[in-house]
């Protein structure tokens, strides 16, 4: 089960290779990130008193990544919405599952490839943050002075906590697609749920008495709280205080992801079990 | 002992209030090539769907190979297109074929080389699967289903999209992958097709089996007399008393009895008999599609 499951990977990472569409979201998010080393350097040049946080290493790449985590969630969902999609839409599904591969398996496979590719992502901007962040440092005219608050072990949980984060909005687009059977419904569904609850969540703990012992649990705010460091986590830490609550910690926050993780995958592989299978449907 | 490689019983399907297939029960005989026949929307794509666990039937149910395997194991073992084959269109022939190659871990490159050469596709094997022609996705299809070497092709409308060479030479190669014991489930809405291809038949309408069994016993050669007389008009009248003719038609200045050839002689006897007499007398199978047409009370014409 575990070679199947293993092979069924190895076959979803050579579709998703050869594929525009991954990397085409990939160069977008390195591209983004790039944007938050170099326009701080270019701000420092003329102000350095605004710090050098997020263009020295080790620093430079856990300010950035967290930085762009809600990005990168955006970026995550049309990936696994397209991944599960575009099945559909070709029609391949059922060209797919009459080879017999099981269905469980099969998206199980996706879901393995999704976080895999999420992972990557987050690595690959990584190494290219850190490489701008050796160009920029050297550029900067007092730049061997420059020292970064962070640290390389700090940067690497960062990196594997934002990978973390990645899984549930993944596996909700996942469940939605299959669901709607379409990429463009599940990844509208999902984006729409993840900005509606950034705007929402802070208005409701601020007027609905009590509300912050539930928003503790919602997934933005502990998909917050364990990877941002920036301005996320301090206006929520703000409304937080305002209401009289408090932020869930890292352990909550790691299980209640887990937890809708274990929720969105499991709805995603009950209906992809339970649904008929039909020819292309288009996106 | 039977010898069924598929066998439905009571096989029904619903969508609300629609019934796609009704109380269907089917046996496909091993080492045959049968044929699924039936107007579109007779629910043969929808039979073909259920047995390859794309459909989850409503009622009844079903057993492949009769081995007690279970579904997956026994897909292993089929091969099969559903509709207009359905590929990634970013990967070349090849490379789709070999994704689903990988899929079940058997077969290797030879394998593939070997298939897009049977199928015709050799100079077009590493061209992306969106540039290929409709023709040119079913011959991918069919490579497809070939991938494994399987015991059972199933192969739903299987020349559509194809001009008339095209169409031949895919009847020429099921005929051929007929032989040597596989068996093959052959879908059709096309009457000529699965009586030039097909050694048995089931004919669906509106969902329920009407017919089942071989062409040849179907179609009942020497069910019908063709034959000429010395005055028609009296003949028709003699023989319309006659109880063993089942009908009597003119077709092409000849008159054709609906009865077994056997009584070609008793018929003549009737005829003389009122005096009449026969010039020319031979006896002629039915066509599947003159079968259809009287099986369907000729109310389903849209078979071609």
């Amino acid at each position: 089960m575990i070679l199947h499951l293993l092979t069924l990977m190895r076959l979803e990472w050579f579709k998703l290779r050869r594929r525009w569409f991954p990397w085409i979201l990939l160069t977008i998010f390195v591209l983004l990130t790039q944007l938050i080393v170099w326009v701080p350097y270019l701000v420092y040049r003329t102000e350095p008193d605004v710090g050098s946080d997020s263009f020295v290493l080790p620093g430079s790449v856990t300010v950035v990544i967290s930085s762009m985590f809600g990005i990168a969630i955006v970026l995550m969902v049309t990936l696994a919405s397209s991944m599960t999609g575009t099945e559909y839409g070709w029609g391949t599904l059922r060209t797919v599952i009459t080879r017999g591969p099981g269905r469980w398996p099969f998206l199980l496979a996706k879901f393995g490839v999704v976080a895999l590719a999420g992972l990557a992502a987050l690595i690959v901007a990584a190494v290219f943050i850190g490489i701008s962040s050796i160009v920029t440092t050297g550029l900067a005219e007092n730049g061997s002075e420059l020292t970064s608050s962070g640290e390389w072990s700090e940067a690497v949980l960062t990196i594997l906590k934002a990978a973390y984060v990645l899984i549930p909005y993944a596996l909700l687009a996942a469940a939605l697609t299959v669901l709607t059977s379409s990429a463009t419904v599940g990844l509208a569904i999902t984006v729409g749920y993840h900005i509606a609850e950034q705007i929402v969540v802070p208005i409701l703990i601020v007027f609905v008495d009590g509300f912050d012992t539930i928003a503790g649990f919602t997934l933005g705010i502990n998909a917050n709280t364990l990877v941002s460091q920036g301005g996320a986590q301090e206006f929520i830490f703000l409304v937080t205080t305002i209401a009289g609550g408090e932020l869930p910690g890292t352990a909550q926050a790691f299980l209640v992801l887990l937890g809708y993780s274990i929720v969105f995958g499991a709805a995603a592989l009950w209906l992809f079990q339970r649904r008929d299978i039909t020819g292309a449907k288009g996106t | 002992m039977n010898n069924s490689v598929i066998r439905t019983q009571g096989l029904s399907k619903r969508y609300g209030p629609i019934i796609a297939v009704d109380d269907l029960s089917m046996d496909v005989p091993r080492g045959r090539i049968f044929g699924l026949l039936g107007p579109n929307g007779s629910g043969k794509t929808t039979t073909l769907s259920i047995l390859l666990g794309l459909t989850r039937q409503t009622s009844g149910n079903f057993t492949l190979f009769e081995d007690n395997a279970s579904h997956t194991d026994a897909l292993h073992r089929i091969g099969a297109i559903v509709e207009t084959p359905a590929f990634y269109p970013y990967l070349s022939g090849r490379n789709n074929l070999a994704y689903f190659q990988a899929i079940t871990g058997k077969g290797d490159r030879q394998e593939l080389d070997r298939l897009l050469d049977t199928v015709g596709l050799s100079t077009r094997a590493n061209d992306k699967f969106h540039t290929y022609s409709l023709g040119m996705k079913q011959r991918l299809g069919l490579a497809y289903a070939l991938l494994g070497d399987p015991e059972v092709l199933i192969l739903d409308e299987p020349t559509n999209g194809m001009d008339p060479a095209g169409m031949a030479e895919i009847r020429d190669l099921i005929r051929r992958l007929g032989t040597g014991g596989r068996t093959v489930l052959l879908s059709s809405h096309l009457l000529h097709e699965v009586e030039a291809v097909c050694d048995s038949v089931a004919i669906l309408s509106r969902g329920k089996l009407i017919a089942q069994g071989d062409v040849s016993e179907l179609l009942g050669a020497g069910a019908q007399i063709q034959f000429r007389t010395t005055d028609d008009l009296k003949a028709k009248e003699v023989l319309s008393s006659v109880e063993w003719i089942r009908g009597l038609e003119e077709e092409e200045g000849y008159l054709v009895a609906n009865a077994p050839s056997e009584r070609s002689g008793e018929l003549t006897a009737a005829l003389s008999g009122a005096g009449v007499y026969v010039t020319e007398m031979r006896p002629r199978a039915k066509t599947l599609e003159q079968y259809f047409l009287e099986v369907t009370g000729g109310s389903d014409g849209e078979l071609t």
